[in-house]
Order: C-alpha cells, then sequence, then structure tokens
C-alpha cells in the first residue's frame, strides 16, 4: 500500500506552495486518479513522488516503509510515463527501449513485445524523429512498462491519441491492474478517470479538495432523476421524474410497465460536473 | 557497468546520428591538410645580400662571411649587382672598395636606423675579421641536440589543445542540452541508474573523440618521432577536464542559448594562452594559470621531445584535478536543473 502524508512543495522555497499538504493511500492494485486543472500540482506530486523533485515536506511510504530516493531500487519498482514525449529523436523506437531495458536491475521485457503491444512494431526500426505525436505517445508508454513495475506513474496516457488507440491503451492499463499494478494516474481528462480510476482525488491550487471512488462521488453529487422519452398515444412524450418523491417514483412505474418507453437516462453528475461544484473551477 | 555500456553504446550512436564525430574528423582533416600542404615550413624572410669586391684583399673577407654562415651572393660588377637589386626589392648590397672604404646599395626605402644599424653590423664584421676575436660558448647540458621545429608542426600543440579543451567541451554541453530539452534526461533519472554513470559516458565519450583526433592528427603531422603515451596522458587528463567543465556548465542551465555568453567566456580564457605560444616572452602569471597554457607546452614536449617531461606529468595532474573536482561539482548540481 502507497500512503502518503503532508507533501508539500514550494519551487520558489517559501509559502507559495505548488502542493500543499497532500495526504492520500492506494492500495495494491488499484488505479488512482489525480484530477485537475493544468498548474494544480498533479505533475510536481507526480515528480515528487518518481524522484525528479525533491521532498521538502511530507512523508511517503510503501508498505510501510519510507522510499529513499537514493537507493536507486525504488526505481526498479516504479515505471514512468511523461505526457512530453521525451525519447532519443534520433535512435529508433527499439533502439530507445533496449537503451532503457539496459538500465535495471531486474528482468525486463522484451522491446519488441512491447512495441508490439502498443501497435508500434512496424515502425521498430524508425528513428523516433519520424514518427507521429501519438507514435511518440505510445513509445513512452511502452517504455513505462519496460520493467514490469510494480507501481505505474501515467501522466495523461491518452493524450493526443486517437479513439482506436486510445481504447488500445485504456485496455493495456485495465490489463496491468488485473496483474496486480499500481497506478498513479494524472490527469484533466474526467473520461478516462471515470472509465479508469477506483479512486479520483481532486487536485486544484496545490490542494487535494476530495478523495472517493468516481460511483461515490456521483451518487453523492449527482441529481437523482431520470429523464425518459415514451409514447402516450402514438405521440412522444419528454419526463423527468424524481427517484425520490413517491408520486413521481409510482407514476414513472406505470410508464416502465406499459412499455411504452423509447429512451431513459439516469441524471448522473459527470465527474467535471462534480469538479466544479467542489472547486469552484473547469478541468480545462 | 551493464548500464554503463548501454550509456556509452547509447552516446555512440548518438554522436554518429548527431554527426558531432563527422565534425571531429572535419577538424581533424582540415587541420592536417592545412599543415602539410598549406602552412609553410619556414615563414621567416630574409634579406638577400649582394656582394661586389673591387680589390683583390676583399674577396678573402667575403670568404669569411660565407663562414659565419650569411647567404650572400658574390657578383662581378656593379651594373649586375645593380641589376640583381632592381629585381629583387628586399635585398641589400655593399661594394668593397677597398680596405678602408665600403660603400652601401641600398632600395630607398630603408629608414636612418636601418642605415646606422646596417654601418654598425659591416663595422663590427670588419673588426672581427681584422681581430679574429674568439667567442667561446659554454652549453649547460652537452650533446643537447635540440632540432629547430618547423613553423608547420609547431601549430599542432594547439590544435592538440582545441580538440578536448575547446570544441570537446561545446560538444559535451551541447549533448546534455539536447537531453534537457528532449527531456530524455528526466526519462534516464527514473530508472535505477546513476547520474554519475550518466557524466562519466560522456567524458569517455570526449575521451574517444580526443583520441581519434589525436592520433589522426600525430601521425600525419608529426610522425612516428612523437612520444605517444605521453600525448595519450595529456589527452585523457585533457578531456576529463574539457568534459567536466563541459558538464558543469550544462548543469546550471536548461538550454544552451542561456549558457552560451559562459561558453564564449570559458572558451576565450581558454584560448588566451595562444598567444604566449607564438610571444613567450608575453607569459603573464595570469596566463599561465590557465592549464591550456601549460597544456600547450606538455603537447609541445610530447610532440618534440627535449628531454624536459616534467612539465608533462605536471600539466597531467592539474588537468586530471580540475577534471575531477568539476566532475563531482556537476553530478552534485545537475538534478537542480532537469
Amino acid at each position: 500500500m502507497i500512503k502518503v502524508n503532508g507533501l508539500y512543495h514550494s519551487y520558489s522555497n517559501d509559502d507559495n506552495y505548488a502542493v500543499k499538504n497532500a495526504s492520500f493511500q492506494i492500495e495494491k492494485g488499484e488505479i488512482f486518479g489525480f484530477l485537475g486543472p493544468s498548474g494544480a500540482g498533479k505533475s510536481t506530486a507526480q515528480k515528487i513522488l518518481t524522484g525528479l523533485l525533491i521532498m521538502q515536506q511530507g512523508d511517503y511510504t510503501i508498505d510501510g516503509k519510507f522510499v529513499d530516493f537514493k537507493k536507486r531500487d525504488y526505481f526498479n519498482k516504479i515505471g514512468v510515463s511523461f505526457e512530453h514525449p521525451n525519447v532519443y529523436k534520433k535512435l529508433t523506437g527499439l533502439e530507445n527501449l533496449e537503451f532503457h531495458s539496459g538500465m535495471y536491475d531486474v528482468k525486463t521485457e522484451d522491446p519488441m513485445n512491447l512495441l508490439r503491444m502498443v501497435g508500434l512494431e512496424e515502425a521498430a526500426g524508425k528513428k523516433a524523429s519520424d514518427y507521429s505525436k501519438g507514435m511518440l505517445q505510445r513509445l513512452v508508454f511502452a517504455r513505462a512498462m519496460i520493467n514490469n513495475p510494480e507501481i505505474w506513474f501515467l501522466d495523461e496516457p491518452t493524450s493526443g491519441l486517437d479513439p482506436t488507440t486510445a481504447s488500445r491503451i485504456k485496455d493495456i492499463i485495465k490489463r496491468k491492474k488485473e496483474d496486480g499494478t499500481t497506478v498513479f494516474l494524472t490527469t484533466h481528462n474526467m473520461y478516462i478517470a471515470d472509465e479508469l480510476c477506483d479512486k479520483v482525488a481532486f487536485i486544484n491550487e496545490g490542494e487535494i479538495n476530495i478523495i472517493d471512488t468516481p460511483k461515490n462521488l456521483k451518487l453523492k453529487y449527482g441529481k437523482k432523476l431520470v429523464t425518459v422519452e415514451y409514447y402516450d398515444n402514438d405521440r412522444i412524450v419528454n419526463n423527468t421524474f424524481s427517484i425520490v418523491d413517491e408520486a413521481e417514483r409510482t407514476k414513472l412505474n406505470e410508464i416502465i410497465n406499459k412499455g411504452n418507453i423509447a429512451t431513459m437516462h439516469s441524471q448522473e453528475a459527470t465527474l467535471e460536473q462534480i469538479f466544479i461544484k467542489v472547486t469552484g473551477r473547469g478541468l480545462e | 557497468m551493464k548500464g554503463f555500456s548501454k550509456l556509452l553504446k547509447k552516446d555512440l550512436i548518438l554522436i554518429l546520428n548527431n554527426y558531432f564525430l563527422y565534425v571531429t574528423l572535419f577538424f581533424a582533416i582540415f587541420f592536417i591538410l592545412l599543415v602539410n600542404f598549406v602552412i609553410p615550413e619556414d615563414t621567416s624572410i630574409e634579406q638577400s645580400v649582394y656582394v661586389l669586391s673591387e680589390y683583390e684583399e676583399g674577396n678573402k673577407l667575403i670568404d669569411y662571411f660565407k663562414e659565419q654562415e650569411l647567404s650572400i651572393r658574390t657578383l662581378d660588377s656593379r651594373e649586375e649587382l645593380m641589376q640583381y637589386m632592381v629585381n629583387d626589392f628586399n635585398s641589400i648590397g655593399f661594394i668593397l672598395v677597398d680596405n678602408q672604404n665600403v660603400e652601401y646599395v641600398l632600395q630607398g626605402y630603408e629608414n636612418e636606423k636601418t642605415k646606422n644599424l646596417l654601418a654598425l653590423n659591416i663595422e663590427n664584421m670588419f673588426q672581427e675579421f681584422t681581430n679574429q676575436i674568439d667567442i667561446k660558448t659554454t652549453y649547460l647540458v652537452e650533446n643537447n641536440t635540440v632540432q629547430k621545429i618547423p613553423f608547420n608542426k609547431s601549430i599542432v600543440p594547439l590544435f592538440l589543445v582545441m580538440e578536448p579543451a575547446l570544441i570537446g567541451l561545446f560538444l559535451i554541453a551541447t549533448m546534455v542540452f539536447s537531453e534537457k530539452e528532449e527531456g530524455t534526461i528526466k526519462a534516464y533519472a527514473v530508472t535505477p541508474g546513476r547520474m554519475s554513470s550518466f557524466l562519466v559516458s560522456k567524458v569517455v565519450l570526449l575521451i574517444i573523440l580526443g583520441f581519434i583526433s589525436l592520433f589522426l592528427v600525430a601521425l600525419t603531422t608529426v610522425g612516428t618521432k612523437a612520444n605517444y603515451l605521453y600525448l595519450a596522458a595529456i589527452t585523457l587528463t585533457g578531456s576529463i577536464m574539457g568534459s567536466g567543465i563541459g558538464l558543469l556548465l550544462s548543469s546550471f542551465f536548461d538550454n544552451i542559448s542561456k549558457s552560451m555568453i559562459w561558453i564564449i567566456i570559458i572558451a576565450m580564457v581558454l584560448s588566451l594562452p595562444f598567444a604566449s605560444y607564438f610571444a613567450p616572452n608575453f607569459s603573464p602569471a595570469l596566463i599561465k594559470s590557465i592549464p591550456s597554457y601549460s597544456m600547450m607546452f606538455a603537447y609541445k614536449e610530447a610532440l618534440f621531445p627535449t628531454g624536459n617531461s616534467s612539465i608533462i606529468g605536471n600539466t597531467c595532474i592539474l588537468t586530471f584535478i580540475i577534471g575531477i573536482v568539476t566532475l563531482i561539482l556537476a553530478n552534485l548540481n545537475i538534478k537542480r536543473s532537469l
């Protein structure tokens, strides 16, 4: 289990904190989403947990043991997929993965297998400078899997990908979760968070406002209404019923029993609507 | 070790793909061509001296001048002397009229000082000839056969200093900044690989480039007479110093444009001793304290050995210490500007 307690970070070493008193815990095999707009502090938090920024204040433990970034063994356990496609442009996709595979002291994945998984096997021998933005993103994603990480840090993993490729990447993340990988996912994309995350934390101006499962958040902040389109004497009627009010619920039951329903939607809130409600700010 | 060999392999592929190796080879080949085919071996301009003797005893004096290794040409008539001088602008002539009188023939552009100097000179030679003054010379080291270094070969040490200390410094800084701008250094920082290995790989790279350049240039300009063990030692420690300075510099900035002014300042400081190489009288303590100063003379000693090997040892120790200190500082500082 990952436990983070009282995390602070200031780039200017003063009271102007990019991350302020962030505390959360992630169970093994859980996908934990850090949801927030650009500049909210989610990437800063990820950089601290990956050792790219010095931990100025706070505790970070894994299974009760404090993480020591000076001992390089921690880095055998983590994989990091950056939002910016930071690969060697003058090397081929395969050379990039082969180079990284040589950096680990643990058993690594076959680079070609990884390229195949993300649909880059045909571009394996091409220089990364000839890759499109989406291909580079996939290469970075594949690189993050090279050491079979126990903890996987993913920063906007589907950013800039077409829907088919994004779906492929999401499937890989789900499979890794099933294999027991703990995923720390930072994103401003509410759909990704909703679809993948077991728990989400809303972060705004460096502070975590709320942590819960997407389902609980929707139940808590969504309206308990159902909108129904149904046939009434050959004409379509559109109506919204409260599922809390007894009379309206009875009427809804009658319509359902008649079997004249054309469409029916629950009026649950999206994560973005909840984010706005909680933080007073949008996700973009 | 496995990680380090992968780092080095990656850096080698990058210098091939970034054309850094070709730049090094281009400079080396350009310099070789310059030394062997463009720059003359001797750039000194000697004045021609034409002499005419109009009396019998004068010929003995001319023979004496020739014994003193003065390059003079004896002519038979005034007309011939005049003709030769008209055709050779950089010449003087004198006519031995009798044992009391000498007549100078000048081009006309000589100033008063030169004329007086010439008069004094010929007077001295007459005195030497008539009195046969014996000048005894004592040498501190017997059998010291120091050969004159041809001018074109004498500039080889400067190129060898330039490779690790100036070009190398710039190449290494460029490589690190390229990794910072692409963000690949961040991707490396989240692996178990150590930042010190990342830096040492760059040092080894510069040593390889330095050796390629050294052997290419030294073998094709000076040949096998040089002391290659010494040359390799100076290049090794010089490369450690050059890359150390380049890495330290690049650890303070996140892109090359921010560091450019410092690269230029350091390159200029390291080039200052070049002036002392051609004008040894100009070597103030400040210039002597710049490591490229002793590197130049250490390379010169290794290329054209005279037996003064202490300068090589001292230079290697100095550049090695500077290299190690700058590398340690770069290692401590580099993570601050990821």
